[in-house]
C-alpha cells in the first residue's frame, strides 16, 4: 500500500476545477472595487511631524474613565486593529465601553532618517501620552502596545511609570534570544552599523521580503494556491486582498531607530538583560510596577510565545496577567476567535483595575 | 483502494525536474526551465488572458501572473501527476499544457523553490535593483578581476595611487560578495535536499490505510510542510546565522563601494550627494532635539513658577489669617508647601554647615577692609582661571562656592605675609608676583618674548 490513493479521474477533476476557478476569478477580480480599511470613525487630537494621534468614536459614549492608547509597531500600518467591520479590535473595545486612542506613525522618509528610539519613545510617545491625558482630563492613561509597539510601551512605562495606569502588551517580544526566534538568529551576527550606514532608511519592501522568507513556501506559494479556492467568492476575495494590502503597505524604517533596535534589542537583548539606554534614561523593566496584561499568540512565527512569556519575570509589577491566544501573529487581530475572545478579555481586565 | 501511480518513480522524476528548475533559477547555464516563455507564470498568464473572454486579453495579466507565480509549485505537481497517470496517451485536460504558450510551462518548475532566489530577492526588494547594479558594476570591474585577482593585495603607489587602491578595494568587495553568495546558495541547496528527504519520510508515514493522500492538493500540502520543516531547521542554525550575516555584510560593502563611486562622480559634476544630505539631516535633527528640550524646559519652568506663585498666595493667606492650614486645603498642596519649607530649612542649614567647614564668615560680619581683601583675591583667581574652570564653575554653583572660599584664606595669607615681612622669602615672592603681573599686561605680540625673558631672569 503506497501513500497515494489518487484516482486518475480525480486528478483531472482537480485540474478542471482549478481552471474553472481561474476563469471565474477573472470576472470577479475585474469587478472588484478598491478595498477599504480603517472602518471606525475617528478624530485627530494631536499631530507632530508625520505622527497623528486619533481618538476613535463608538456608537455610544465610552464608559471607561481612563483612556487607552494603542501604540502600534513601526514596521506595519496600524489599521490592522481596525481592518474591517467584523474584524476590528478597536470597534469591539469601543463596544465594551473603552475610550480608545491610537498613534499613527505615518510613513517615515529621508527627513526622518536620524530619528532615534529616544526620539520615538521619550519624544513622540511621551507627547502623545500627554496629549491623550490632556484630552481626557486625566493624569494617567492605559497603554496598549502591539508587537514592536509593545516593546516601546515597556520602555516608556519603565521610564515614565507615573504616566501609565495599566499596561497591556500584545504579541510583544521581550526576550529576543529564545532559540525559536528566526529573525533574531538572522540578525544576530549582522553588522548593524554597516547595514544602516549603507542603506539609510530601511526600505519597506526589504523588510517585507525578510518576513516572507520566514516561511517562504507557505507565504510565497501555498497562500496563493489557497487564493484560487476563493477566487469566485467576492466577499472572501475582498478580505484576502485587504489583508494583502495591509501586509505589503509597510512604511520604511527610520535608519537610526532601526540601528538601535537591531543592536540593542535583537543583538544585545538588553530589554531583559539590562543596559538599555534611551537618551539619558536607563530602561529597567523592574520599574514597571503598574498592572500588566500580556497577551501573546501560541502559533506566532514572528514573535515566539516564549519571547513574550519572559515578561513575567522581567517586570516589577505584582499584578501580572498573561493570556495565551490560540492563533498566530495576525490572527490575534483578525480571526473570528480573536473578535470573540480578545476585546472582552482586555475590557474585563481593565474594568477590574479602573 | 488502488494505487494507480508508481509513487517512488514519480517522486524521483519529480525531484529531478525540480532540481533542473532550481539550477535554472540559480543561474547555472543550460536550457531554460520553462522553454521559450520568460517565466512559467508569464506563459500561463499569457495563455489564460487569451482564453479568458472577460479579460480583454490583458486586463488581469499582472494579477494572474502574481497569482500563478505563487501557485506554480502546485500546478507543476498537478501536471506531472496527470502525465504519470495518463501514461503515453495525453489526457484531454492536459492538452492545453502542451500547446501554445503552455509548452513546457510547468513541469520543470514544479518545485519553483524560493529558497534559491532568496538572497537575490533580498537584494532587489526595495533596494533599487541591486542585481542590475551588480551587473553594471561587474561590467566595469569584471575585466580587472580576470587579469589581476592575485594582485589585489599589492600595495599601490605613484600619482594614481588612490585610484588604484580604490579599484583594488572595489574588486575585493565584489569577489567577497560572490564568494559569500556562493556559500549561501550551497546552504539553500542543502535545504532542498533536506526538504526532499523530509518529504519522503512524510509520504512513508501516509502509507497506512486511512491516512493515504487522495488529492494532488493534499500531496502538495505535505510537500509544503516538508519544505518548511527542512528550511526552518537550517534557518535557525548557527551556520545559517553566520552565512546570512556574511552575505548581507558583503552585499552592503559592495553597495557602499558603488555609492562611493557615484558620490565622486556627483562631486565632479557639482551635484549634491547623499552624504551631504545626510549630514544636513543629522544636524537638523540634533538642532530640533535641542530646541525641543529647551522649549520643554521652559514649559517646566513656567509650571514651577505657577506652582511657586500658588504657594506664595497660600502662604500670604495663612499669614493674614494667622491660622494653621484649614482642612479644606487639598492634601497635596499642603504637602507641597511643607516640602518647600523643609527644602528651605535644609538649604539654610547646609549653608551654615558649609560656612563652618570652610571658615568663611557670614557676609554681614566682615569689616570693610576684610571685604575688600576678600574681593581682590577672588578677582585674581578669576583672572587666572582657565576657560574650562570657568565653565565648570558655571555648571556647578556649589563647586563655585567651595572654590571661592578656599581661595580667600590662601590669598589673604599671602597678602598678610607680603606686607608684614618685606625682607623675607615671602616678600620676594610677592615682588615676583607683581613683576609677573606687569609681564602679563604686555601687548600680545610681545608676550612670548617677555615670558622668555622672565624665564631667563628666574634662572
Amino acid at each position: 500500500m503506497g501513500p497515494l490513493n489518487i484516482e486518475p479521474f480525480k486528478i483531472f477533476e482537480e485540474a478542471q476545477k482549478f481552471q474553472k476557478k481561474m476563469a471565474a476569478g477573472m470576472q470577479v477580480l475585474g469587478n472588484l472595487d478598491d478595498v477599504e480599511f480603517g472602518v471606525t470613525d475617528k478624530e485627530e487630537i494631536y499631530r507632530e511631524d508625520k505622527l497623528v494621534v486619533y481618538r476613535f468614536r463608538g456608537d455610544s459614549k465610552p464608559t471607561a474613565k481612563t483612556p487607552t492608547l494603542i501604540v502600534y509597531a513601526l514596521v506595519n500600518r496600524p489599521y490592522m486593529v481596525d481592518l474591517q467591520e467584523d474584524k476590528s479590535l478597536v470597534r469591539n473595545l469601543l463596544a465594551q465601553g473603552e475610550d480608545v486612542y491610537l498613534i499613527d506613525w505615518g510613513y517615515p522618509d529621508q527627513a526622518d532618517r536620524w530619528l532615534t528610539l529616544d526620539d520615538y519613545i521619550n519624544g513622540y510617545i511621551r507627547r502623545s501620552v500627554d496629549a491623550v491625558a490632556r484630552n481626557a482630563g486625566v493624569k494617567k492613561i492605559n497603554l496598549l502596545g502591539i508587537c514592536q509597539g509593545g516593546a516601546f510601551s515597556l520602555c516608556f512605562s519603565a521610564i515614565h511609570p507615573h504616566k501609565v495606569k495599566n499596561l497591556i502588551t500584545m504579541v510583544t517580544p521581550v526576550d529576543f534570544h529564545t532559540p525559536d526566534n528566526m529573525l533574531s538568529n538572522w540578525t544576530r551576527n549582522m553588522d548593524a552599523d554597516l547595514f544602516v550606514d549603507t542603506i539609510g532608511n530601511v526600505p519597506a519592501d526589504l523588510m517585507n521580503w525578510c518576513y516572507l522568507m520566514l516561511k517562504p513556501m507557505r507565504l510565497l506559494q501555498q497562500k496563493y494556491v489557497g487564493m484560487v479556492d476563493i477566487l469566485d467568492n467576492k466577499l472572501e476575495l475582498e478580505n484576502f486582498l485587504r489583508m494583502e494590502k495591509w501586509i505589503f503597505d509597510s512604511p520604511d524604517q527610520a535608519g537610526e531607530a532601526f540601528r538601535q533596535f537591531m543592536r540593542d534589542f535583537y543583538q544585545g537583548n538588553k530589554l531583559v538583560k539590562g543596559g538599555l539606554k534611551l537618551g539619558k534614561h536607563e530602561v529597567d523593566l523592574k520599574n514597571i510596577t503598574m498592572p500588566v496584561l500580556n497577551i501573546f499568540a501560541e502559533q506566532d512565527h514572528l514573535v515566539p510565545p516564549d519571547s513574550s512569556r519572559a515578561l513575567q519575570a522581567a517586570v516589577g509589577s505584582k499584578d501580572y496577567t498573561q493570556i495565551a491566544f490560540k492563533g498566530g501573529h495576525i490572527g490575534i487581530y483578525v480571526s473570528g476567535r480573536a473578535q470573540r475572545e480578545v476585546p472582552p478579555a482586555i475590557h474585563d481586565w481593565l474594568r477590574a483595575r479602573a | 483502494m488502488s494505487n494507480p501511480l508508481d509513487v517512488g518513480q514519480w517522486a524521483k522524476n519529480w525531484e529531478a525536474m525540480a532540481r533542473q528548475a532550481q539550477a535554472a533559477i540559480s543561474g547555472v547555464p543550460g536550457q531554460a526551465a520553462w522553454g521559450g516563455a520568460a517565466t512559467p507564470a508569464s506563459a500561463w498568464a499569457a495563455n489564460s488572458a487569451q482564453a479568458n473572454p472577460f479579460s480583454g486579453g490583458k486586463q488581469q495579466g499582472e494579477a494572474i501572473e502574481h497569482l500563478l507565480a505563487g501557485a506554480q509549485g502546485y500546478l507543476g505537481m498537478l501536471q506531472s501527476l496527470a502525465a504519470a497517470a495518463g501514461g503515453q496517451a495525453t489526457p484531454a485536460f492536459a492538452m492545453p499544457f502542451s500547446a501554445g504558450g503552455f509548452a513546457g510551462a510547468f513541469p520543470p518548475s514544479a518545485m519553483n523553490n524560493p529558497f534559491a532566489a532568496a538572497m537575490r530577492g533580498f537584494g532587489t526588494q526595495g533596494a533599487s535593483g541591486f542585481e542590475q547594479m551588480m551587473e553594471q558594476f561587474a561590467a566595469v570591474a569584471g575585466p580587472m578581476f580576470d587579469k589581476a585577482k592575485g594582485a589585489l593585495q599589492m600595495p599601490a603607489f605613484g600619482p594614481f595611487r588612490e585610484k588604484q587602491e580604490n579599484r583594488q578595494h572595489a574588486a575585493q568587495v565584489f569577489i567577497d560578495y560572490q564568494e559569500q553568495s556562493a556559500r549561501y546558495d550551497r546552504l539553500m541547496l542543502k535545504v532542498s535536499e533536506k526538504a526532499f528527504a523530509c518529504f519522503q519520510l512524510k509520504l512513508a508515514e501516509r502509507e497506512e490505510p486511512g491516512r493515504q493522500i487522495d488529492s494532488v492538493r493534499g500531496l502538495y500540502d505535505v510537500w509544503i510542510d516538508a519544505a518548511e520543516e527542512a528550511y526552518a531547521e537550517i534557518a535557525l542554525s548557527e551556520e545559517f546565522r553566520e552565512v546570512y550575516a556574511a552575505v548581507v555584510d558583503a552585499q552592503m560593502r559592495v553597495r557602499q563601494q558603488v555609492q562611493g563611486e557615484i558620490e565622486k562622480f556627483c562631486n565632479q559634476l557639482g551635484m549634491p550627494t547623499r552624504s551631504e544630505v545626510n549630514s544636513i539631516g543629522e544636524r537638523l535633527q540634533a538642532l530640533r532635539r535641542e530646541f525641543r528640550a529647551q522649549s520643554e524646559g521652559a514649559d517646566d519652568a513656567e509650571t514651577l513658577q505657577a506652582q511657586m506663585a500658588e504657594l506664595r498666595r497660600e502662604l500670604s493667606a495663612l499669614k493674614s489669617t494667622g491660622s494653621r492650614p484649614s482642612k479644606a486645603v487639598p492634601k497635596t498642596k499642603a504637602s507641597k508647601s511643607e516640602t518647600v519649607r523643609k527644602a528651605a530649612t535644609v538649604s539654610t542649614a547646609a549653608s551654615a554647615e558649609r560656612i563652618e567647614k570652610t571658615g568663611e564668615p557670614a557676609r554681614g560680619q566682615i569689616s570693610p577692609e576684610e571685604k575688600s581683601s576678600t574681593r581682590k583675591p577672588r578677582r585674581k583667581v578669576a583672572a587666572k582661571a582657565t576657560t574650562a574652570r570657568r565653565e565648570k564653575r558655571r555648571k556647578s554653583s556649589s563647586v563655585k562656592t567651595v572654590k571661592a572660599t578656599v581661595a580667600v584664606p590662601k590669598s589673604a595669607k599671602a597678602r598678610d605675609g607680603a606686607s608684614g615681612k618685606s625682607g623675607s622669602f615671602a616678600a620676594s615672592i610677592a615682588r615676583f608676583a607683581r613683576k609677573s603681573k606687569t609681564a602679563t599686561t604686555v601687548a600680545p605680540g610681545k608676550r612670548a618674548k617677555a615670558k622668555t625673558a622672565k624665564r631667563g631672569g628666574s634662572k
